[in-house]
């Protein structure tokens, strides 16, 4: 009795020990899938700009609490969320951020003369008297004269300005700013420079010119300013860039005053980038997750009626609304997806770069009516093809 | 002093003997008609409380104070027996008891009953007593399961979704009779084994015949024939409680009484019990009660009638979406995941659910009208009310499939947030309906049994059957809504449904069934034989009240014929007492089913020349039987040709240029199982004994199918390639093996282990799909499982008194009881796990 006891024992024991065929099963099929459903979110904080480049001299991140550019934060965000998000492969971040300017870019410099025939285009006292009155009336002339002006534009204008009734010449600079209008700039003469103790005409020192030019403002150039006024001001930047000649550069600044002194404000705008958590990192990742309405659906099955191998499904298609994917004549195979996708896509996204991704979540049918996702890019044939990670 | 004790202690023991010579020792042994010693049968002398039971060698012994007088033997299971005892007598005294359940003989023989050694077919027997070990709260077809060639399987998982396959066949092609009537669909030929939940309290024993079998009456056994025989009126008065529990709130309660025979002839028995329980798997709660009633009347000592009603009326909540595996990996569910249930007002809300109520009530009356001949006759009538219960509307995404409102990816969907929407837009867009299928059916099958000589017996009868069936789908909650718009019915389009309206389709099905057949067998020596030939003709009809005006004469169509027959033979020849081999062959061709004639549910398009399946079947068995060990081999060899296949189109015939209904019946889609299996039973001590099982088998699809579907100018319209060449059959393993072992640790204590292996079990496809090559079906990961049972007899204030308890899949192994194939791999599988580790305790009260 205690031998059979024994043997059962044993025997269930070795019956069990190996690995049962539905664990082989479970390795072939590899991990359960992520559990992350969504995009992570997170926006930075002020603790994470300073925590960015805690040696640089300017200390642009710590001070504007923003990154500069997008290929900026593009290399600098992954480090900062690699210690804030769980670690998941193939787990997409959506990260919040801060993106200023320090400094707004001219794009272009113009110089450019008051004509008669301009005062007289304005009509108008301005046309008798041959001169501009306020600011407003050049900003007037200025949008009539170069409607095809861009943003950062900055024209040199000569023109004569009425003083105490007397037509008196002026150079100033005027911009065209963000809001796409135009602003007069005050622009540093070379007795500015000495003023503000240069012994050349320029700065050679971003932090030195816009500590000297607030000062001037404030004591000089506008000392009447109320808080809240913005000025833009323009200084020439010069530097020698490794292994080049030295280089004068048109810098725009633009100052508020905050009621005590002229601070430069930095053009902050919000903006969100993708991130894919891969290999271990953070990569940017800028695929755009779309799922298959039902007038997708019809758009494939009518873009795709002239395919003569794919009659049967895409009668399947148009009678039930999703991609059969069983074995049987009716089934889509990936290749069928394939150009299902690119009718619905090119459709849908006609404006789409090359090397645009997008991760497809499209209604099928496999024995019951389930979802499957596909990833797709646009090559450089503007033709989208599976992406093979 | 000395002396004083000296005396006391003479006297003591003179009084002693004086004492015990008032008292006679009793001794016996008890078998049963194997000669098997018959463990923990209860003696006691009749009028007093004294008694014994049978040890592990089936003997007794004990002591009496009556001189002579009447010895009460009983257990359960077999005749209880009065022996008149008389305790001068030292002889020991011998008893052989009867199976009881052989105590009404005649529906024996109109069950068709195998006799061992001597009809020629593998047959395999389970008696009540395993039924009451070790049934629990499984599903009453997985007591089968160490049978050889079944593969029983819980599907879904709900109550009473079980399903039985037989070599490979499908239930469709497996015959299952109640006490000899036949129960398969008459439709479709399925069972819905949630019909007959009640069954394994009264089951008195179950005869698997495999292959063609040994009933007489038409049936579709292809794989073999169920033959379930419920208790017989019980002759003793008297009745049993029970009552069961078990994992996720099982509970039974059932009460069993019987009169006896009386004096006036009459002898009823009538059982009925409640059951409940929350299921193992998520979101599938049931409740039903089954019932039974047995009342027979002995007339005189040629007529005797029989009363026999039964049926469970259920109703339980189903898992009735596949998955595929993964999604049972990632869900904290795991096994238990079922997506098809949610909350409603807080409370568990099924969407699949299930419920039927089917009574089987029966009339036999059996006439000797002498002692060479006999009629036995059943009057059948069974009418079924139920049906399935699942989402329906344009918005039913909302409660299925991939976009549904769902708790979590995995979790309960949010049924009142489909009721705040359809309460908002006034029309219910998502809706709950119930798909019908009430049914009538009745039947009679009458059989004459003339003894010729001493050697021929023949054996002929009629068998007719009427059903009229009822299909239709109902609104059965509106979700919120105020109506929900239905326009299938042309009579009434647009229709505003309410709550018990009709939607979807209405149509009734009619068929109608007459049938003979006859029989010839004998028995010489240690040979016999048989032939046998039956017939049938099957008649269709349709009634369309949906798509058909109510004006329009084709609502109903006209009949539609179809003959079946069939013939076999076996022989039996027992080589010596302990060897015997058997042969049978036989071959039938199967009228097709309703489905095939009308394959579209549309009146206007009827299959007419359907084609009946051809079934041949060759089979081979050897059967040991000495005192201890018994085992059987059998070999088969079963072709089935020509399953259904057919191709209903409309299309243009390009000669007429009309518009046409063309049909094509292709034949060809055939299929060969073919295997063997080995059965023993071994007793190498008193109170322990072995069973085992091997089954292996081969079971492929034959040939690729070639079909040109023309027009009725025989222009071709187009090709239908089937490739299933040398794919095996899926949805049943196709080895099989078991093991278990009894043992009495005291003769009122037994306990018991089970262990079965499943492999080579390939996922479940539909040939007619195969419409290009591919690849062969996903194959299931193999399995072992473990079940282990223990029983105790005892003694509750004088009343006989028994407590079992079962434990099934002891090692709570994970294992996948059915998949679908999609592409075969197990990524594209969608399956259905089957159930963990569940136990339940009876506690079970005779008096």
């Amino acid at each position: 009795m205690k031998n059979l006891k024994y043997l059962l024992l044993s025997l269930s024991i070795g019956l069990l020990s190996c690995e049962s065929e539905l664990e082989k099963t479970y390795d072939e099929l590899g991990n359960i899938p992520s559990p992350i459903k969504t995009d992570l979110k997170y926006t930075l904080v002020d603790a994470d700009y300073a925590a960015i480049d805690p040696t640089s001299k300017t200390d642009d991140y710590e001070k504007y609490k923003g990154i500069p550019s997008e290929e900026d934060a593009i290399a600098k965000i992954p480090a900062i969320i690699l210690n804030k998000l769980v670690r998941v492969e193939g787990a997409i971040a959506a990260v919040n951020f801060n993106m200023y300017r320090p400094t707004a870019t001219i794009t272009a410099t113009t110089t450019y003369e008051v004509s008669d025939d301009d005062y007289a285009s304005q009509g108008g006292n301005i046309a008798r008297f041959k001169n501009f009155s306020t600011e407003a009336d050049i900003v007037r002339f200025l949008k009539a004269k170069f409607p095809a002006a861009v943003k950062g534009n900055v024209i040199k204008l000569s023109y004569n300005y009425n003083v105490s009734s007397v037509a008196t010449p002026m150079t100033k600079s005027f911009l065209l700013n963000s809001s796409l209008t135009w602003e007069s700039t005050f622009t540093l003469s070379a007795a500015n420079y000495t003023t503000l103790g240069q012994s050349f005409a320029n700065f050679s020192d971003k932090a030195v010119a816009e500590k000297r030019i607030a000062i001037y403002l404030k004591s000089t150039e506008k000392p009447f300013a109320n808080a809240g006024d913005i000025q833009s001001v323009i200084y020439v930047y010069s530097y020698v860039p490794t292994g080049g000649s030295r280089i004068n550069e048109d810098t725009l600044l633009q100052y508020q005053y905050d009621g005590n002194e002229w601070k430069v404000i930095p053009l902050t705008t919000p903006q969100t980038l993708n991130f894919k958590f891969k290999n271990g990192v953070w990569v940017s990742n800028n695929i755009i997750k779309y799922t298959f309405v039902a007038a997708d659906y019809t758009a494939a099955a009518t873009g795709l009626a002239s395919e003569t191998t794919l009659v049967n499904q895409v009668a399947n298609l148009t009678s039930f609304g999703n991609f059969s994917r069983t074995s049987g004549t009716t089934g889509w195979s990936d290749d069928a997806m394939l150009k299902a996708f690119n009718v619905v896509l090119k459709k849908n996204f006609p404006d789409a770069q090359v090397d645009q991704e997008f991760l497809l979540t499209v209604n099928v049918y496999r024995g019951s009516s389930t979802t499957e996702n596909f990833t797709v890019v646009l090559d450089t044939n503007k033709n989208y093809i599976y992406l093979k990670e | 002093m000395k002396k004083i004790v000296l005396i006391a202690v003479l006297s003591l023991i003179s009084l002693a003997n004086i004492y015990s010579q008032n008292k006679k020792l009793i001794s016996g042994n008890i078998k049963d008609e194997k000669q098997n010693p018959l463990i923990g049968v209860s003696v006691v002398v009749e009028g007093t409380n004294e008694g014994g039971i049978t040890n592990g060698e089936g003997s007794f012994q004990f002591s009496t104070t009556k001189k002579q007088g009447t010895l009460l033997v009983s257990i359960i299971g077999y005749v209880s027996k009065k022996v008149a005892f008389d305790a001068n007598n030292s002889n020991t005294i011998e008893i052989t008891l009867e199976d009881s359940s052989l105590d009404l003989e005649e529906v024996q023989v109109f069950s068709s009953r195998a006799v061992d050694r001597k009809t020629p077919v593998a047959v395999s027997t389970i008696k009540k007593q395993d039924i009451e070990e070790k049934l629990g709260n499984q599903e009453f077809v997985e007591i089968l399961k160490s049978v050889p060639g079944v593969y029983a399987s819980r599907e879904g998982g709900g109550f009473g979704d079980g399903e039985v396959t037989l070599r490979g066949f499908n239930s469709e092609n497996v015959a299952v009779l109640i006490n000899g009537i036949p129960v398969n669909d008459m439709e479709g030929g399925r069972v819905y084994w949630s019909n007959w939940t009640g069954l394994g309290s009264v089951t008195s024993s179950i005869q698997v015949q495999r292959g063609l079998g040994a009933s007489k009456v038409a049936v579709p056994s292809i794989g073999g024939t169920i033959n379930t025989i419920t208790d017989n009126t019980d002759t003793e008065e008297g009745g049993q409680v029970s009552y069961t529990t078990g994992n996720n709130n099982y509970q039974k309660v059932g009460v069993k009484l019987s009169t006896g025979l009386m004096n006036n002839g009459f002898a009823a028995t009538v059982y009925a019990d409640k059951i409940s329980g929350d299921g193992f798997v998520d979101g599938t709660p049931f409740e039903g009660v089954s019932y039974f009633a047995s009342i027979s009347k002995r007339i005189n000592d040629n007529h005797k009638l029989v009363f026999t009603a039964t049926g469970a009326t259920q109703r339980h909540g189903q898992r009735f979406e596949r998955l595929a595996i993964q999604d049972y990996r990632t869900s904290d569910r795991g096994v238990k995941l079922n997506k098809g249930w949610g909350y409603k007002n807080g409370q568990l809300f099924a969407l699949s659910e299930n419920f039927f109520n089917k009574p089987l009530i029966s009339i036999n009356h059996y006439w000797r009208i002498n002692d060479n001949n006999k009629i036995s006759t059943a009057v059948y009538y069974s009418s079924g009310k139920g049906g399935v219960n699942f989402e329906d509307g344009a918005d039913k995404g909302k409660l299925t499939g991939p976009n549904s409102y769902r708790f979590g990816e995995f979790g309960p969907v949010d049924v009142d947030r489909v009721v705040a929407e359809n309460m908002a837009n006034g029309e219910s867009t998502a809706i709950i309906q119930t798909t019908a299928n009430d049914h009538i059916w009745l039947g009679a099958i009458s059989t004459w049994n003339s003894r010729i000589n001493d050697h021929f017996t023949f054996i002929g009868g009629l068998d007719y059957r009427y059903y009229k069936g009822i299909k239709y789908k109902k609104v059965d909650d509106l979700l919120g809504g105020q109506f929900y718009k239905d326009n299938s019915d042309v009579n009434n389009p647009n229709n505003a449904a309410r709550v018990g309206d009709k939607i979807g389709y209405y149509n009734d099905a009619f068929v109608n069934w007459y049938g003979s057949f006859a029989q010839l067998e004998y028995d010489k020596d240690d040979f016999s034989a048989f032939v046998a030939l039956n017939g049938s003709n099957t008649t269709y009809r349709r009634v369309d009240y949906f798509r058909k005006l109510s004006t329009d004469p084709t609502r109903e169509t006209d009949n539609v014929n179809f003959i079946g027959y069939g013939a076999k033979a076996g022989a039996n020849y027992r080589l010596n007492e302990y060897n015997n081999i058997f042969a049978n062959v036989g071959y039938f061709e199967r009228a097709p089913y309703f489905s095939a004639v009308w394959a579209n549910n549309n009146n206007d398009q009827t299959n007419k020349d359907a084609e009946n399946q051809k079934i041949t079947s060759i089979e081979l068995g050897y059967g040991l039987r000495l005192p201890k060990f018994a085992a059987n081999v059998n070999l088969y060899y079963t072709q089935w040709n020509d399953r259904t296949q057919t191709d209903t189109r409309t299309a243009l015939n390009v000669t007429t240029n009309e518009v046409e209904t063309v049909f094509t019946n292709i034949l060809g889609v055939d299929a060969l199982h073919q295997g063997v299996e080995v059965d023993f039973e071994y007793r190498p001590l008193t109170g322990l004994s072995f069973t085992g099982m091997l089954s292996l088998g081969d079971w492929k699809w034959k040939n690729d199918v070639t079909a040109v579907i023309t027009d009725s100018d025989q222009n071709v319209i187009s090709n239908l390639n089937l490739f299933i060449k040398d794919l095996p059959v899926g949805r049943s393993a196709q080895t099989t093996a078991a093991l278990g072992a009894r043992y009495f640790v005291t003769p009122k204590t037994s306990f018991s282990v089970d262990y079965n292996y499943y492999d080579r079990y390939y996922a479940d496809f539909n040939p007619s799909n195969r419409t290009s090559p591919g690849v062969d079906p996903w194959k299931v990961p193999s399995f072992h499982l473990f079940d282990a049972s223990l029983l105790h007899k005892f003694k509750i204030l004088n009343l006989d008194a028994k407590v079992i308890a079962r434990m099934n899949n002891v090692f709570n192994t994970e294992f996948i009881t059915r998949a679908n194939d999609n592409d075969g791999t197990a990524q594209g599988a969608t399956v259905f796990y089957g159930p963990g580790r569940t136990f339940s305790i009876s506690s079970i009260i005779n008096f």
